[in-house]
């Protein structure tokens, strides 16, 4: 997949709560240009507010914000962490992290199909969720 | 009510209700269910008369209803839980 590179792609133990789990799967984003400093935390304060819609399947969570939110080129940056995360309604947990940074409401659209078919197969999840190393993880999203 | 228009929505308008609106297009052509359109949007969109169903995650289905008739999705990634609602909305508007 164009939109990712394997320096947006790692590995985590855990986080102490969701809040810190988003800061850590947005950081390579930040950390290389793709997004604003304040790119996760308009993403935890939408979270805040609408509650954790970014869980788009058990284990899977999709953070993300509006362009103007801070998002400078569209990129994705993917995060698998070891232990889950739960999220505050008690019912959502994730463990892999996609991560969504938007410039427009168009340029990502193919890449989130992509993602969307790839992780909607229930096969390929386990496997994503079990990868071994780095390197791995970002084979399955090629 | 006829449903003619679907509106799939989320927090931000740009990431889960796409997803979600892929996925709508693909169960309604799996039903052969056809001239219903689907789009995605954002929560601020949702009011009444903007779409005859409206589909989002389970969590934001409260705003939804008061919207309108609405799904809310567990698995938006999944094409088996949305395309199981949509035929249940779907028989249950033509019985």
């Amino acid at each position: 997949m164009e939109l990712l590179q394997l320096e947006n792609v790692q590995i985590c133990e855990g986080a102490s709560d969701w809040r810190e789990a988003i800061r850590t799967a947005v950081l390579p984003l930040e950390k290389n240009g793709y997004v604003e400093a304040r790119y996760k935390d308009e993403i935890v304060a939408n979270v805040e507010k609408l509650g954790p819609y970014i869980v788009v399947a058990d284990n899977v969570a999709l953070p993300h914000a509006r362009p103007e939110q801070g998002a400078l080129k569209t990129q994705i940056g993917v995060t698998l962490f070891r232990k889950d995360i739960p999220f505050e309604n008690g019912e959502s947990s994730a463990r892999l992290f996609v991560t969504l940074a938007a410039q427009d409401s168009n340029s990502h659209l193919d890449a989130l199909m992509k993602i969307s078919e790839l992780l909607g197969d229930e096969e390929n999840l386990v496997k994503i969720l079990d990868s071994p190393d780095v390197e791995t993880l970002y084979r399955y999203f090629q | 009510m006829a449903i003619k228009k679907i509106m799939c929505f989320c927090g931000s308008g740009l990431g889960t209700s796409f997803v979600m609106e892929m996925n709508a297009k693909k169960a309604l052509k799996q039903l052969g269910i056809t001239d219903v359109e689907v789009m995605h949007s954002t929560i601020d969109d949702v009011m009444e008369g903007a779409a005859d169903l409206f589909i989002c995650s389970a969590d934001l289905l409260p705003n939804a209803e008061k919207a309108g008739r609405a799904i809310g999705l567990k698995n938006m990634v999944a094409l088996k839980e949305i395309k199981e609602k949509l035929q249940a909305v779907f028989e249950e508007e033509n019985s």
